[in-house]
């Protein structure tokens, strides 16, 4: 009995430990050991997922680059409207430059875009033992490394852009003592010889072509469109010391220095040393030699298809399918009635500023007690392309306003009532509340697809670099350089495009003036050429001392040094690791 | 004084008691002797015809006779410590019984964790409810059972949603990351929450709770939260028996939130607004459109158990329907439950198995119907437009949703689980057993949701079908020694049990937007047109635990008992450097009242100290493969003309994870005076929980992510719980018990700080746990927050200070500069203040019975004091500016209010005393009704949630404030009054 007894016991503790072993085994998920075990898998693992986070930094929302560009901007804004879209002031916050090291899109901003950098050192890590281990074609390998450096490259541009004082990270295995700030131009220079050592490196492949194996990557032409975007910010980006007042009191205060500091900027590409405008001039021949041009019709850069324009040089992929992003943007931005008989619900917020519209030069005439007659008009035909302005309506029919509706029946958007703050002073007058809910032009711009699964997904792919703002930047540079005519012919080229008539002469301002005509909206980094022209810190029509804003929101304060022209370092990010230290001023 | 000397003690009482009994001698008489098991005689034992007042009691020999007159005659016998006996008498004339001691409330054997013991050698703090003294009233869960009966124990909801699982807490808050759900073992297998939930409260035989280390040590890496060891009913011998239990219940919501009536907003509206708003000439107030006055709640229960010396059988089904107050909205449950044992080889083997299945069926409402009730214009017509078929809907209100959308989505969740063990005990020689058990529970969740295409929000997606599969199945055997000896004065019982268990999670979803017609709903997945990448998914993940247990009690003499436990978990879940874990425990007790110089006091029948510290775990709170740096996909691209995947890192991993390690302290005093008629338990208690769970908030760059799950924060909970039992009223027909128990707790959250792998890793100051936000108040949302120093759950908000009036005489907010910085900020940082703690500070509960000859009334208050609760719904529905896009309060017009602001305003005391039933019931004497096959019938009325008292202006105090974060009143389900009628029959 007891051996029996004895027998069963083992019998016991061995079925009880057999089997279960307390190693883990991943199911849904694997490890590294997995991930690279074919060639298409060290592509998709190593280089595409990079692209597909990349691409969720341009998307609608709040905390990305195209907010960031053109929100803090002259251009566009998100009114207060009667509480909604308030948000406790971020908004309006963010457009009167009244932001702080806590702010939330800003943290959000940091922490996206240096998660991403950390996905592009991993990769490069793992490319360098594989190329190490000779299992793939070196040459292969070696384009893969080149490419994931042009994607982290991209990244960092931006943070010098947006943050100035940055620390570079380029491995994996950094801990917290080895993130260490460099100086703005430090970090300048950095991102200008990772640009210079892969141009060589990329392939001349069309990144735009959905039928081409690089669409929607790194190649020479994007690369040469990134280093133009740095070049023409080089006189900023390489300033140490940016709170001085050298990019503020406007556009003919701040220009001599500007163009002075980028004529200092040297610059070496394919063993060819320019200084900064001579090397935006530089990337724009290049990109043109790769094959690029102006679309024949504007549209055709933003419409359902736009993969076939020679415009685009780089671009978010959308489409319904693979590449499948939502943005928000045009949802937010449209009134719930006009959304409603397109087919989609929206959130009625972003408008127009006052400022882009007089740049455009609308003309708009209404009268409160007579709105069917109203009259809106703008010659740039470029303005009708990227707005929904004057009465909406779908199909000839004039949507209802869905405010008392014996009154004001028709849904009109009467674009100069834009404010940064609706406040409830007229609400007694059911005009008060028309205005909350009508006032401002809406974006268009890009065509919306009604065949999309969903109204957030567009089968256009959203612009990041485009021929037009190459020319307008080798404008610029031409400019600086002191070649007025041939920035002059460069403006030309693009105003032909849509059929304005041509600049018979040039100022600096004209180039600002034609970057928001053309560019509106898309992520051109607005924010980046109002801070070398000057007038990123101005007043101007929407922004001014004593401007309305909602009780949550801040005053606009005049900064005189120029230090709001860089972000805050985000207080989580300083607190979290005493080497950084704040941007001065905050 | 001994057992012995004690007994004989209430022997000669009990004898003293029926001396001079007077003795008829009629036509029969009735002789034997009264003998105990042990073969002595038994004095003093009353031995009557039943039912008459004829009867004998026995002599000192054990002896008895006398004569009677009656027809059929049942014979009687009763005796103080004894259990009763009755016998027909026929035609016998000497009739002898053994009488079986009656264990004492001290004796009974009480499930404690793995062990058995009795009540007299337990050292830790543990509550025991059985199902005599649980909850009468309306109960529909196992925990609506014992709501409020154990010190400590605290159970919530969000209002009164019946389809919400309450939360359950005991002494507090002791992780911040997850498994603070006490911990459910039902008949010895591993479960959830879930498990109890779905359990018929019929069927539960005794709830054991074990509150401290001393005991929840038995349960290592998961004992930190508490133990709750739920037995079910088993057959017994020498019962045979089937049982009916129904419950036939109403409910209608105990108090609705006060909006304006269409007549209320037109006045508005064309008033103080010049017709601004829309107005669609309907009447239709959305609250009262959203619920029904009158629900049904239905129990229905059968269950018949037999057993005799060899085998044991019982079994149940039961059916528990509920509906919900708002529309749409219910659950109903199916339980089947059996259990069987059987001995054999000479009754040293017992084989027991035990299986249950249960299903259950839900009908979901999403509580945001709540706001788009209260808010929705009420000018706008109930129903769908005759013309178009479709919902009106108020273009400018655009934050909330049409009650009607509300109540066209479909979401169905369906419950399958299975529960089935075994074991098999052997009795190798007195004293020593050894058995198997082992265990596998399957619980599969599908939920199927259905959005139709001419609803506003699926218009653009023509409509959406979603279905998922959650199939969780945990597999566990353990084998186990016992052994108890007594030698002289030395009780020994020990213990030894190796187990291993293994977790299995399956999910799968699928989803399908297209939809033309809206007549498949979730049926015809293919009738969607559009699936896209990621509309498909599925992910499993497994983890394995591997245990050692050792636990020994040792009484010396009935005066000192000692409890030592020690167990060794080992999880998969872990780091590799710390897979096994290590949770000992020893407490002690000394019985006073069994001491020398007890022995001459009557005032104390037993007086206990205890104290014990323990160690225990907590690995609830880590998902599996956290330890390790794992790729998962992050969207598709294309390579060589085909669509691939494409694969990231998926998180920060930390291959130092261990387990949350909580130290507990417990000293408690069990005392029962007056022969039991005044009883309690007072515990004292301290933890400290370090290694605490949090997820960091780590510097990208170097990470590759912001958050990281780490051990290093601490957080301690005292706390003091006093349960008291009084019976001042005891006898033949009438009886009185009150019992009543109060819980003091206290958390804090000493630190958030420590180093991971060399580095200094810290949080920001305040650490918002949760936020509110509506129309006009989207950010600096956060309301409740954590910080060290303070308790957990802490209310931070903007100091009110007063009204600011403009010249149209508009009031808005304002705010104190708390900061003195001459400006206001509304950061977790800015001008905000700590204003007392959502979860309440002090606990209480008063019950009480009282029974007079078949009659008996009983009643129960429960009640939270010393907390605060936002409440949120007010504000919202307190902003003018909001109108007439959204609907009001009644109130907010004379509140005059135009702005939505978070400030302290809003912040109200919690207090409340809850009136949980009052239950009515009469015991039917079905034998003199001559209803000879009824051995018991029994009918009672109830009414559930009579009242509530508090100073508290919204809807209800009683919201889930115990969770993290909790406290924010804000679409919260109404309470609902019940009322009913219970029937239950026995034969």
């Amino acid at each position: 009995m007891k051996k029996l007894l004895y027998s069963a016991a083992v019998l016991a503790l061995t079925f009880l430990m057999a089997g279960c072993s307390l190693e883990e085994k991943p199911l849904s998920k694997f490890d590294e050991s997995e991930a690279y075990k074919s060639s298409t898998l060290v592509y998709v693992n190593t280089v595409a997922s990079l692209y597909n986070k990349l691409n969720s930094r341009f998307k609608g929302g709040d905390d990305n680059y195209n907010y960031m560009s053109e929100f803090t901007a002259d251009v566009l804004f998100l009114p207060g409207r009667q509480g909604d879209w308030v948000d406790g002031g971020k908004h309006q916050n963010a457009f009167l430059h009244r932001w702080d090291p806590s702010t939330d899109y800003i943290r959000n901003l940091w922490n996206d875009s240096y998660s991403d950098i950390a996905l592009c050192n991993s990769s490069l890590k793992k490319l360098e033992e594989i190329k190490g281990l000779g299992s793939l074609d070196a040459s292969v390998v070696d384009s893969y490394l080149a490419e994931v450096r042009g994607i982290r490259a991209f990244y960092y541009m931006w943070l010098v852009d947006f943050f100035g004082r940055i620390p570079i990270v380029t491995s994996p295995d950094a801990g917290i003592g080895d993130v260490k700030q460099s100086t703005r131009s430090e970090a300048y220079g950095f991102v200008r010889d990772e640009l210079a050592e892969i141009i060589p490196l990329l392939p001349s492949a069309k990144s735009q072509d959905v039928n081409s194996e690089y669409y929607a990557r790194m190649t020479k032409a994007v690369a040469y469109a990134m280093m133009a975007r740095l070049a023409i910010n080089a006189a900023v980006f390489s300033q140490d010391n940016w709170n001085q007042g050298q990019f503020t009191g406007g556009i003919a205060k701040v220009e001599p220095g500007v163009t002075a500091a980028g004529k200092s900027q040297n610059i070496t590409i394919n063993g060819k040393t320019m200084n900064a405008w001579e090397t935006v001039v530089y990337c724009q021949e290049q990109i043109k030699a790769e094959g690029y041009e102006l679309a024949a019709s504007f549209k055709d850069n933003f419409k359902t298809g736009n993969e076939s324009s020679k415009e685009n040089i780089f671009v978010e992929p959308m489409d319904d399918n693979v590449h499948r992003t939502s943005d928000t943007q045009v949802t937010r931005s449209l009134h719930y009635n006009h959304a409603k008989t397109i087919g989609f619900s929206s959130w009625n917020g972003t408008a127009a500023t006052v400022h882009a519209l007089k740049v455009f030069n609308y003309k708009e005439n209404v009268d409160k007690n007579n709105l069917s007659a109203a009259t809106f008009e703008c010659d740039d035909p470029r303005f009708d392309i990227s707005f929904f302005n004057g009465p909406c309506s779908v199909n000839g029919v004039i949507v209802n306003a869905g405010v008392s509706e014996d009154k004001y029946p028709e849904g009109i958007y009467i674009g100069y009532e834009a404010r940064n703050d609706f406040s409830t002073d007229d609400y007694s007058d059911p005009w008060g509340l028309y205005l909350v809910k009508w006032a401002g032009v809406r974006i268009k711009k890009y065509e919306y697809d009604p065949t999309t699964s969903g109204q957030n997904y567009f089968n256009a792919d959203r612009v990041i670099f485009r021929y037009a703002d190459m020319l307008l930047l080798a404008a610029e540079a031409q400019y600086r350089l002191g070649n007025k005519d041939k920035a002059m012919d460069l403006v030309n080229q693009v105003r032909a495009r849509v059929g304005v008539e041509p600049l018979t002469d040039i100022t600096i301002k004209d180039i600002l003036d034609e970057k928001l005509r053309e560019e509106i909206w898309e992520t051109m980094g607005r924010r980046g050429d109002q801070v070398r022209f000057g007038t990123y810190t101005e007043a101007d029509e929407d922004k001014f001392e004593g401007v309305k804003h909602a009780i949550v929101a801040s005053d606009w304060v005049y900064d005189a040094t120029g230090y709001t022209t860089v972000f805050p370092i985000p207080v989580t990010v300083i607190s979290l690791n005493s080497n950084l230290t704040q941007n001065p001023g905050y | 004084m001994t057992k012995s000397l004690l007994l004989k003690a209430m022997l000669s009482t009990a004898l003293g008691l029926f001396v001079g009994f007077a003795v008829f001698a009629q036509q029969r008489s009735i002789s034997g002797t009264v003998k105990g098991e042990d073969g002595q005689p038994i004095p003093g034992v009353t031995v009557m015809i039943k039912g008459t007042s004829t009867g004998a009691s026995t002599g000192a020999d054990g002896k008895y006779t006398f004569n009677f007159t009656h027809p059929n005659p049942v014979l009687a016998v009763s005796c103080i410590g004894y259990v009763g006996q009755e016998v027909e008498i026929g035609n016998q004339r000497v009739i002898d019984f053994v009488l079986v001691e009656e264990t004492t409330s001290l004796e009974e054997t009480v499930v404690v964790g793995y062990a058995v013991g009795n009540k007299r050698t337990i050292t830790g703090a543990v509550d025991r409810v059985t199902e005599e003294n649980m909850n009468t009233g309306y109960v529909a869960t196992a925990v609506d059972a014992i709501r409020g009966k154990v010190p400590g124990l605290v159970i919530s909801s969000n209002g009164g949603n019946v389809q919400d699982n309450p939360t359950i807490r005991l002494r507090g808050t002791t992780s911040l990351s997850g498994g603070n759900t006490p911990l459910v073992i039902m008949d010895g297998i591993f479960g959830d929450v879930g498990m109890l939930f779905s359990l018929s409260p019929d069927d539960i035989q005794e709830i054991t709770v074990l509150k401290d280390a001393s005991e929840t040590a038995q349960y290592g890496s998961r004992g930190a939260a508490g133990v709750i060891v739920v037995t079910t009913k088993k057959g017994r011998e020498g019962r045979s028996q089937i049982e009916y239990r129904g419950q036939f219940g109403i409910s209608n919501p105990y108090k609705k939130l006060q909006v304006l009536d269409a007549a209320g907003y037109r006045a508005l509206n064309t008033g103080k607004f010049g017709g601004a708003g829309l107005d669609k000439g309907d009447d239709t107030y959305w609250m009262d459109w959203i619920m029904n006055d009158l629900v049904t709640q239905n129990n229905h229960n059968i269950s018949f158990t037999s057993g005799n010396s060899k085998s044991n059988l019982n079994a149940s089904l039961g059916i528990r329907q509920r509906d919900n107050v708002v529309k749409n909205a219910g659950n109903t449950n199916y339980m089947l439950r059996m259990s069987a044992s059987q001995k054999g080889l000479n009754d040293r083997l017992t084989l027991e198995m035990n299986a249950m299945a249960t299903f259950m069926d839900k009908d979901w409402i999403d509580t945001g119907i709540f706001t788009g009730a209260a808010a929705y214009n009420p000018t706008f017509p109930g129903h769908r437009n005759t013309e178009t078929g479709l919902w009106d809907y108020d273009p400018n209100a655009e934050t909330i949703t049409h009650p009607g959308d509300y109540m066209d989505y479909i979401h169905k969740e369906a419950v399958y689980r299975v529960v089935a063990s075994a074991r098999a005990t052997y009795k190798i020689i007195d004293g020593l057993t050894a058995s198997i058990f082992g265990s596998y529970t399957y619980t599969n969740r599908l939920n199927r949701n259905y959005f139709p295409h001419d609803l506003k929000s699926y218009r653009v997606a023509r409509g959406e079908a979603n279905n998922s599969t959650n199939l969780n199945t945990n597999g566990m055997a353990s084998f186990q020694l016992a052994y108890n000896k007594t030698i002289g004065k030395h009780s020994f019982s020990a213990l030894a049990l190796t187990e291993a268990q293994r977790y299995d999670y399956w999910y799968n979803y699928s989803r399908a937007t297209g939809f033309e017609s809206d007549y498949f709903t979730y049926n015809n997945m293919q009738a969607g047109s559009t699936v896209k990448w990621g509309d498909v998914q599925s992910s499993a993940t497994q983890y394995t635990l591997m245990s050692y247990l050792g636990r020994l009690n040792y009484m010396f003499d009935n005066r000192y008992v000692i409890t030592l436990n020690a167990r060794a978990d080992g999880s998969s879940k872990l780091g590799a450097n710390h897979k096994w874990g290590f949770f000992p425990s020893a407490s002690l007790a000394w019985i006073i009242s069994n001491e020398g110089f007890m022995k001459n006091q009557r005032l104390f029948n037993n007086l206990k100290f205890r104290v014990g510290y323990g160690v225990t775990g907590n690995q609830d709170a880590i998902d599996p493969y956290r330890s390790l740096s794992l790729m998962s996909p992050n969207g598709t691209t294309t390579y060589n003309g085909a669509t691939v995947t494409t694969y990231a890192l998926d998180s920060n991993p930390n291959p130092d994870l261990k387990c949350e390690t909580k130290y507990t302290f417990d000293a408690g005093i069990d005392f029962s005076m007056w022969r039991g008629r005044f009883s309690g338990t007072i515990d004292a208690y301290m933890s400290t929980t370090r290694d605490l769970l949090y997820t960091y908030e780590v510097p990208v760059p170097p990470f590759t992510y912001t958050s990281l799950l780490a051990n290093m924060g601490e957080m301690t909970n005292n706390g003091i719980e006093i349960g008291l039992h009084v019976a001042p009223i005891e006898t033949k027909d009438m009886g009185l018990t009150l019992q009543g128990n109060v819980a003091f707790q206290k958390n804090k959250l000493v630190s958030l700080s420590g180093t991971y792998q060399g580095q200094d890793l810290t949080t920001s100051k305040y650490i918002a746990l949760s936020s509110a936000s509506c129309n006009g108040l989207t950010s600096n949302t956060n309301v409740v927050y954590m910080t060290e120093g303070y308790p957990v759950n802490i209310f931070r908000l903007p100091v009110h200070d007063g009204f600011k009036t403009d010249d149209t005489g508009k009031k808005t907010y304002q705010v104190k500069d708390v900061n003195g910085d001459g400006g206001i900020t509304l950061d977790d940082e800015g001008d905000r203040e700590f204003l007392g703690q959502a979860t309440p500070k002090v606990f209480a509960s008063l019950g009480g019975t009282f029974r007079y000859k078949n009659w008996d009334l009983s009643t129960q208050l429960n009640g939270g004091f010393g907390h605060h609760i936002y409440n949120f719904t007010s504000l919202r529905l307190s902003n003018l500016g909001a109108f007439p896009t959204y609907n009001v309060l009644k109130t907010a017009e004379e509140l005059g209010v135009y702005n939505a602001q978070h400030t302290s305003y809003w912040l109200e005391k919690g207090d409340y005393v809850n009136l949980e039933y009052i239950t009515i019931g009469y015991n039917l004497p079905a034998s003199k009704l001559g209803l000879k096959n009824i051995k018991g019938l029994r009918f009672a009325l109830s009414c559930n949630n009579v009242a509530t008292f508090t100073g508290y202006s919204g809807l209800t105090p009683m919201l889930n404030n115990a969770t993290i974060g909790g406290g924010i009143d804000n679409n919260v389900f109404p309470i609902m009054r019940t009322y009913t009628a219970m029937l239950s029959v026995k034969f």
